[in-house]
């Protein structure tokens, strides 16, 4: 794999890199989608987190990598081993699996193993990308040109958790949680509303408009390209900082208080925005609360909810007929009406 | 006239185009070229080529490639015969340090069109196919040749946003103004060599721009309303690629001011107020 540009060398986009430590610290937040300008370093910023997140502890040789210490959600190996004896483990970085386009729907579920066919006669399941990106983040760049069959199946593992395998004689079926990471250009086209409702949060990526930081921009990609072992050295103290804040926000997650009023401005903010359903409001809570946590607060407090509601809702908001602004105007300006000091 | 009369005449911008393309092909994405297929078409390809490796791999994509062509898959024959999986690479990974013309671009699919994206960010085909899971390294300059007339949508803005130059070859009889600019440095552009140009790559890692460069191109961008940041480092590399070849190790605000012209005048939004 070549190297990433660094996650803390990046310049600005406050957005995506809040989004991307949000779903790392709390995955259950359930995906980012990144949309936006050409060339604003969506996809860097995403390779960058993968270079960044600590490493978890997996059962050796699971093909799933499913967690020693864990009860629920193991595959059928580990299940069967469980309570046996304390399986062997060891420490692996977290996947961080990009799904291309133009892979085949063999490669993505998994298929019979052709090797093991035609040299043994034996009928064996070759585990795919979801498999490789259990406990882990899935990412699709340019994910509103992905093919309609494949977007079905994913829709299906990205809600259930498991990918169940049938095809090619086998019957397999195995965990499957991952963090889904898409990312594109809305001139490009629409995303199946399914799919947009399976992204937690969601960021509208736009090119920085002063020149200091442009300037910075290219400098740093230049830098960069030019020697990225270099480059990434400097970074790495950084890197290691932001590191060391993921870990101790997961520590703190567990049991951060959010208190009533907190759960009452996030109510108020969705009721007036109209949106969609509850599991915004769910979302939104769980991503103030990560996003106090990655800043060491004791407790979640309105501020942390107005930093993280576009994120959470700007994709679910009812189109308006007699409004036809912008979703992430419509959603910064009803923070602003709601979040009034009074 | 340097003994080419017989040539189609190419304007002084598009031929330092061709001239940049070979000296960085991979770092300034190529080129988009506009025009219809015909001797000025010709005539520029011949000369990029010219100035390339001979040994270089040199390869067209046509718009109907299947997706186990273009980035790989199981050799189904092989295969079968040795009993066990064995993986054809696919063009763009055969390709590889090479250069890539994709015809009739203008009528790229939006799916052939970011598989090609990809590649040329990851510089490399991420395969994910037909029971094969692999990498293979894949780098290469891209040009797009595009018939559009008129109304014709241009070709996809995801390979445009990654080309430095959009050159449109004017045909015969409209090119009414002079060649701006017909040398770089002191070397006449219809004189550069192969050797010129591995000399100028040989240079290219150790050219220096000053901050002042840099803040001027940011400024070039924000002015002209090119809002895309791919835009300023290819602006910025193209700047250092003529530098490099006219033998210098900084950038001088001449290399600037001519990539701004060749990179971002063809991307600008708006004019630039007068002052």
């Amino acid at each position: 794999m070549p190297i990433a540009f660094p996650f803390s060398a990046i310049v600005g986009q406050d957005q995506i890199k809040l989004a991307l430590l949000i779903a790392a610290i709390d995955p259950s937040i359930g995906g980012v989608l990144v949309f936006g300008d050409r060339g604003t370093g969506k996809s860097t910023a995403v390779r960058g987190l993968a270079a960044l997140l600590p490493k978890m502890r997996a059962v050796t040789n699971c093909p799933y990598a499913c967690a020693p210490e864990s009860l629920a959600g193991l595959c059928g190996l580990c299940r069967d081993r469980k309570g046996k004896d304390v399986p062997k483990s060891r420490l692996v970085p977290v996947p961080v699996v990009d799904l291309p386009l133009g892979a085949t729907e063999d490669r993505v579920v998994g298929a019979l193993d052709l090797e093991r066919a035609l040299s043994v006669g034996e009928k064996a399941f070759e585990p795919g990308l979801l498999a490789k990106a259990n406990r882990g983040f899935l990412y699709i760049d340019e994910v509103n040109l992905l093919e309609d069959h494949l977007v079905d199946l994913l829709l299906d593992v990205a809600a259930s958790g498991e990918n169940v395998v049938e095809r090619e004689g086998l019957s397999v079926r195995h965990p499957a949680r991952f963090v889904l990471i898409g990312s594109g250009n809305p001139e490009e086209g629409e995303l199946r509303p399914q799919l947009l409702d399976r992204f937690g949060l969601s960021v509208d990526v736009k090119t920085p408009g002063d020149i200091a930081t442009r300037v910075d921009v290219v400098r740093r990609r230049d830098a960069f390209e030019r020697d990225p072992q270099a480059f990434t050295e400097k970074w790495k103290a950084e890197d290691d900082k932001l590191r060391r804040r993921i870990a101790a926000a997961r520590k703190r997650l567990g049991d951060l208080p959010v208190p009533d009023a907190v759960y009452e401005k996030g109510a108020e903010l969705c009721m007036a925005l109209g949106t969609d359903g509850l599991r915004g409001e769910l979302t939104l809570i769980r991503a103030a609360r990560a996003a106090a946590a990655l800043h060491g607060k004791k407790e979640v407090g309105p501020a942390h909810l107005q930093k993280v509601a576009p994120l959470a809702l700007r994709h679910r908001l009812r189109r308006d007929p007699l409004d036809d602004t912008g979703s992430s105007v419509r959603v910064e300006r009803t923070i602003a009406e709601v979040f009034k000091p009074q | 006239m340097r003994g080419r009369a017989t040539q189609p005449a190419l304007s002084a911008d598009a031929m330092l185009a061709a001239v940049l393309v070979a000296v960085s092909p991979f770092a300034l994405g190529g080129a988009s070229v506009k025009a219809r297929a015909g001797p000025e078409r010709e005539a520029w390809l011949a000369r990029l080529h010219a100035l390339l490796p001979a040994d270089m791999p040199k390869r067209r994509v046509p718009l109907h490639i299947g997706d186990d062509r273009l980035l790989g898959g199981l050799d189904l024959a092989a295969t079968l015969h040795s009993g066990r999986p064995v993986v054809q690479r696919g063009l763009l990974a055969e390709c590889d340090g090479g250069l890539l013309t994709l015809p009739m671009a203008e009528r790229t699919s939006p799916g052939l069109a970011a598989k090609l994206a990809f590649v040329m960010d990851a510089g490399a085909v991420v395969l994910e196919r037909d029971a094969l899971a692999e990498r293979h390294p894949s780098r290469f300059g891209l040009i797009l040749l595009d018939e559009g007339i008129d109304d014709d949508p241009p070709p996809p803005a995801c390979l445009l946003d990654r080309l430095a130059f959009h050159i449109h070859l004017e045909p015969p009889g409209s090119q009414a103004k002079e060649p701006p600019l017909a040398e770089v440095g002191s070397i006449a552009l219809d004189d550069i060599t192969p050797g010129d140009i591995a000399a100028a790559q040989g240079r290219l890692a150790s050219v220096e721009a000053a901050d002042s460069v840099v803040e001027a191109i940011c400024a070039a961008t924000l002015a002209l309303g090119v809002s895309s940041a791919r835009a300023l480092s290819l602006t910025l590399g193209a700047a250092r690629a003529s530098a490099a070849l006219a033998g210098r190790d900084r950038v001088t605000e001449a290399d600037a001011s001519l990539a701004a012209r060749l990179v971002l005048a063809p991307r600008a939004t708006c004019v630039p107020a007068q002052d």
